[in-house]
């Protein structure tokens, strides 16, 4: 990431990538 | 979104509307900008997600656009212009959404704007605790697997301190809570639209709603005068 984001911004960035990427499934129903 | 379009429409915009479903994951919000004949692209950092949007795309017969990018990175990039952006249930899961809405509105064409809707808005008492109660209701009727998994995690949290919180790495079994970044606060919408409105944006909607999973729970809302969600329709000036 090479905007001006935080730290925390990339962080919680991140998290919801490997959230997603692994409930995926979920959303495939819906 | 029909609304929208014609407000669009009205201002002018008689060719293809283009939209960008930011953050839009398995792409339900595009999925209606499709159907309503607007020309959708979803941007999104999880290719599985962007997988079942395509699957639903061609399912239906529409065109599918996708950007795979995290949806600030995009926006400070790109030189791509919308008429339309959506964040469905997009800004709590964003660290800083309002950066992220700002860079939104420099993407927008002319009489563009920004629709932004199932956030939940700061919460006050007794919403934040009707919403709790609604929650464990919700999980033992419908993911009682996770019941005692997501109440360990709530009791973690509780006495954790700040810091440690704010320290908190990206570890698999915190996943969820970190994605949902904003639920446990809610977004102060007010400070919000004061903030884009002296970055540019003048503010068509700004709706405050009384949502939940469960009649009985919205009607308590209501009746309480909770607010738990709110809308917000914007175009850059």
């Amino acid at each position: 990431m090479n905007w001006d984001s935080s730290e925390d911004y990339q962080k919680i960035a991140l998290a919801n990538k490997l959230y997603y990427e692994k409930n995926a499934n979920h959303y495939d129903q819906t | 979104m029909k609304v929208i379009k014609a407000m669009l429409e009205s201002g002018g915009r008689h060719s293809s509307i283009k939209a960008l479903d930011a953050c839009g994951g398995s792409g339900n919000a595009a999925l209606k900008v499709l159907e309503l004949g607007m020309e959708a692209w979803l941007c999104d950092q999880s290719q599985n997600l962007i997988n079942i949007f395509e699957k639903k795309c061609s399912k239906k017969g529409y065109e599918c656009h996708f950007i795979l990018s995290e949806i600030g990175q995009y926006l400070a990039t790109t030189n791509d212009s919308y008429d339309l952006i959506v964040f469905s249930s997009a800004l709590h899961h964003l660290e800083d959404y309002e950066s992220v809405l700002r860079l939104a509105l420099k993407r927008l064409n002319n009489n563009g704007m920004i629709f932004s809707s199932f956030d939940p808005i700061k919460w006050r008492f007794p919403a934040k605790q009707i919403v709790k109660i609604e929650y464990i209701v919700f999980k033992l009727l419908n993911d009682f697997g996770d019941f005692f998994p997501a109440a360990y995690r709530r009791i973690r949290k509780v006495f954790s301190s700040r810091q440690e919180k704010e320290n908190r790495a990206v570890k698999e079994d915190n996943l969820g809570e970190l994605a949902e970044f904003h639920v446990d606060q809610g977004i102060d919408d007010d400070r919000l639209v004061v903030q884009l409105k002296l970055h540019g944006a003048e503010i068509i909607w700004h709706k405050k709603l009384c949502k939940s999973r469960y009649r009985f729970f919205e009607i308590l809302l209501s009746v309480l005068g909770c607010k738990t969600n709110f809308k917000l329709l914007l175009k850059r000036i």
